[in-house]
C-alpha cells in the first residue's frame, strides 16, 4: 500500500498563509495520513537580546514578539519583572491592562475570523470583519498611541491614562460594536457553506488536546474548560471570568468559540469601565530583579508563559517565552490526520497560527 | 498560583514524567537556562491553576531521555532545546535532526567563552549592517 | 423548498444591498483627504535643539539604538527607519526636548536613509554664585 503514499510539501508560501510554516503532507489519494510541521524561517533570537538591554526597556521588545497580541506579552513580561521585584502596581493601572488585554482580544478574534473567511473564499465577510476591528484599532490609537504596537506597558504600572469622560464614551460605542458583531458573527455560525466546510473536519478530542498541551480556543473547543483568566491575575479575579466551551471538537467549534468569545470580552470591558478605580497609574520602580518567576497571561491564542530569570544587575539574565501556538502545533498534526487535502488550509487556521510569535 | 521547583536526577525525569501524566498534569513548557557551569533544564506542568517543576542540573552536551513517549506535545521543546543549546534527546516522537530552528550559527543560546557585547555599537551614519557590502559601506560614509 | 430558501435569501440581501447603498464608504480616500489622527497618536518624534543638554539618555536607553549625539560637534542624529516611536525618549528626557508628533513621517528611500540631523543650540545658563556646581 505504501506504493500508493505521496509527499505533498505545504508552505511555506501559501495563499491562505500570512506568515511561513511548512508542513509535509503524506497523502493517500485525496486523504492526509500524516503531517510533519517544520519552522525557523522567522527565528529572530529575541530573547537573547534580554542580556543587553534594560529590563525596563526590553518592555518595548517583549511587545514585538508578536504584533496581534502585543499588549498582552507587555503585560506578561511586565508581570514578570514585578512578580521578580515584589512590585504592587495601582489598581487603576491594573484595570487599565485587563481593559487594553480585552480590547486586544477582540481585536485578534475579529483579525482570526476575517482572514477566515478569506481563505474560505468568503471576501465580503473578510471586509466585514476587518472593518469592525478597525473601529477596536481606532479605540487603541486614541487611548494608547498606538494601533497594533501599543506600548501603553511599563515595569511598574501602564504609560498612559485614559480619562473616565473617554472611558464612557468607549463603552458606548462598545454596544454598536456589539450588535455590528452579533449580524457579523450570524453568518459565521449558520452559513450553509461556512458549516459545510467545517463541521466535523479536524476532530480533536478532548484527551488529546489536553495531553499535546492544546491552549486556547483550541482546548475550549474541545471542550476542556482551560483559562488562565480564571486564576485571577491583573483584574479578572474581581471581574470574574468563566471560560467559553464548546463540544464539537472540529473546526466549527473552534470558530464558535472565537465568536462567543468576542460577546464575553465586550461584556468584561463593560465590567471593567464600571468597575475602573480611580489613583494613580503607575509607581516607581527601583532596585533590580533578582531570582526567577514563570508569568502566565492568557492571550487571545491561549496562554502564554514568559520565564524571567534575574541576577541582580539591570539585565536579565534570561527569558523564556512558550507562546500558545508553539503548544497549539502537536495539536495540528493530530487533527490533520485523515483530513481531506482540501480541507488542510482552513484546519490550519483554525489553530491561530503565529509563526513570528511560536519562533519568537 | 502556586509555583514549586522540585530538583530531580537525570535519570529519575522519565519516572517523574510518566508520575504526572497519570495524575493528570499537562505539560506546560521545557526550559533550558544557562547557569554558571551546567545548564538547568526545568520541566513545568500545571493542573487547573497550579504550576509544578521538575528541574535537573546537565552538563553542557549531555544525552538526556525523552519525555515524548507520556506526553506526545514534548516534541516540539525537546527539538528547539536540540537546535538551540545543543542538548541531544534520545527516543523524541518526531526528530527533526536539527532542522526544526535552522540557524544561521549551530547552537546559538549556549554559553559562548566571552560575554555577550552589552551594547551594540551604532555609526553615526545611522546602524551599518555588518553584512553590507564594502560599496554600499563606502557610500554611506559620504553620507 | 429550494425556492423558498432562495427568496429568503434574497430578501436578508436586498436589505443588505439597501443598507450599502444609503451608507457612506468606511475607507478614506487618504492623499487626497488627509489621514485622521488622534491626540494622542505616537507619529513621530519631535526634537527640540534649544533645549537639548547632550546628556545622552535618550542614546542610552532606546531600545532599537536610533538616536546618536555627537557632542564634540552639538549635534543630535535620530534614524527615522529604526525609531520604532515607543516614547522611551520622551518619557525619560528631563528637559522637554524630545516630545511626540502625531502625523506619521513621510516615506523616504532606502538610499536617503532616513536620517535627521539636529544641530544643538542650547547654551548652558551661567550660574554666577555656585561656581563649583557642575551639572550633567
Amino acid at each position: 500500500m505504501t506504493g500508493r503514499r505521496t509527499v505533498i510539501p505545504f508552505g511555506p508560501q501559501h495563499p491562505v498563509l500570512p506568515e511561513p510554516i511548512h508542513l509535509d503532507l503524506v497523502v493517500e489519494d485525496e486523504f492526509v495520513v500524516e503531517a510533519i510541521p517544520s519552522i525557523g524561517y522567522v527565528h529572530r533570537g529575541l530573547e537573547s537580546l534580554v542580556d543587553r538591554r534594560e529590563y525596563a526597556d526590553f518592555v518595548y521588545l517583549a511587545e514585538r514578539i508578536c504584533g496581534i497580541c502585543s499588549f498582552t506579552h507587555s503585560s506578561t513580561f511586565c508581570q514578570g519583572v514585578e512578580g521578580l521585584m515584589d512590585i504592587e502596581i495601582p489598581a487603576r493601572a491594573n484595570y487599565l491592562r485587563t481593559m487594553w488585554g480585552e480590547y486586544s482580544r477582540l481585536h485578534s478574534h475579529l483579525l482570526w475570523l476575517g482572514l477566515f473567511a478569506d481563505s474560505l473564499g468568503f471576501e465580503s465577510l473578510f471586509y466585514n470583519a476587518w472593518k469592525i476591528r478597525e473601529s477596536i484599532l481606532n479605540e487603541f490609537e486614541a487611548t494608547t498611541g498606538g494601533r497594533v504596537i501599543q506600548g501603553a506597558c511599563k515595569v511598574g504600572g501602564v504609560c498612559r491614562d485614559v480619562s473616565n469622560e473617554f472611558l464612557s464614551g468607549m463603552d458606548k460605542r462598545l454596544d454598536d460594536i456589539e450588535t455590528e458583531m452579533q449580524e457579523m458573527t450570524k453568518v459565521f455560525l449558520s452559513d450553509y457553506t461556512l458549516k459545510k466546510r467545517l463541521v466535523g473536519k479536524g476532530i480533536l478530542k478532548p484527551d488529546d488536546a489536553y495531553n499535546l498541551g492544546a491552549v486556547g480556543p483550541v482546548a475550549r473547543g474541545s471542550g476542556l474548560a482551560m483559562d488562565v483568566r480564571t486564576s485571577g491575575y491583573l483584574a479578572y479575579g474581581d471581574i470574574g471570568v468563566k471560560p467559553v466551551t464548546t463540544s464539537g471538537c472540529d473546526g466549527y467549534a473552534r470558530c464558535e468559540v472565537r465568536c462567543k468569545e468576542l460577546f464575553q470580552s465586550a461584556d468584561l470591558i463593560h465590567k471593567i469601565i464600571v468597575a475602573m478605580p480611580d489613583g494613580d497609574i503607575a509607581t516607581t520602580v527601583k532596585g533590580n530583579p533578582d531570582g526567577e518567576y514563570f508569568s502566565r497571561s492568557e492571550q487571545p491564542r491561549g496562554e502564554v508563559v514568559h520565564y524571567l530569570r534575574g541576577n541582580g544587575t539591570k539585565y536579565l539574565a534570561q527569558l523564556r517565552v512558550r507562546t500558545p501556538t508553539l503548544t497549539n502545533l502537536p495539536s495540528l498534526v493530530v487533527m490533520l490526520a485523515g483530513a481531506e487535502l482540501a480541507d488542510v488550509p482552513q484546519l490550519v487556521l483554525t489553530i491561530d497560527p503565529c509563526i513570528g510569535c511560536m519562533e519568537r | 498560583m502556586t509555583m514549586e521547583i522540585i530538583s530531580v536526577s537525570l535519570a529519575d525525569i522519565a519516572k517523574a514524567a510518566v508520575d504526572m501524566m497519570t495524575r493528570g498534569w499537562r505539560l506546560v513548557v521545557i526550559t533550558c537556562t544557562a547557569v554558571t557551569e551546567e545548564y538547568d533544564i526545568t520541566y513545568s506542568f500545571a493542573k487547573d491553576n497550579d504550576l509544578r517543576h521538575y528541574r535537573m542540573t546537565v552538563p553542557e552536551g549531555e544525552l538526556i531521555p525523552s519525555i515524548g513517549a507520556f506526553y506526545g506535545g514534548a516534541f516540539v521543546y525537546e527539538n528547539e532545546i536540540h537546535d538551540l543549546y545543543g542538548f541531544t534527546f534520545t527516543g523524541m516522537t518526531i526528530d527533526f535532526g536539527g532542522t526544526f530552528i535552522r540557524a544561521a550559527v549551530p547552537y546559538p543560546f549556549r554559553k559562548k567563552e566571552a560575554p555577550a557585547p552589552k551594547i551594540t555599537k551604532v555609526t553615526s551614519d545611522g546602524g551599518k549592517r555588518a553584512n553590507q557590502k564594502p560599496a554600499d559601506a563606502a557610500k554611506e560614509d559620504v553620507l | 423548498m429550494y425556492r423558498l430558501y432562495g427568496e429568503m435569501r434574497a430578501m436578508k440581501m436586498l436589505k443588505t444591498i439597501l443598507k450599502q447603498l444609503s451608507n457612506k464608504p468606511v475607507t478614506t480616500t487618504f492623499p487626497a483627504e488627509p489621514a485622521r489622527y488622534f491626540d494622542a497618536t505616537r507619529g513621530h518624534i519631535v526634537f527640540d535643539p534649544s533645549k537639548c543638554t547632550s546628556c545622552t539618555i535618550c542614546v542610552k536607553r532606546c531600545p532599537s539604538q536610533a538616536i546618536t549625539v555627537d557632542r564634540v560637534a552639538k549635534l543630535w542624529t535620530i534614524d527615522r527607519f529604526r525609531c520604532v516611536i515607543c516614547n522611551q525618549c520622551v518619557e525619560l528626557c528631563s528637559f522637554d526636548a524630545v516630545s511626540l508628533g502625531t502625523a506619521y513621517s513621510a516615506s523616504v528611500t532606502a538610499d536617503e536613509r532616513g536620517t535627521e540631523t539636529f544641530e544643538i543650540t542650547y547654551v548652558r545658563p551661567k550660574k554666577p554664585k555656585k561656581e563649583h556646581g557642575n551639572e550633567e
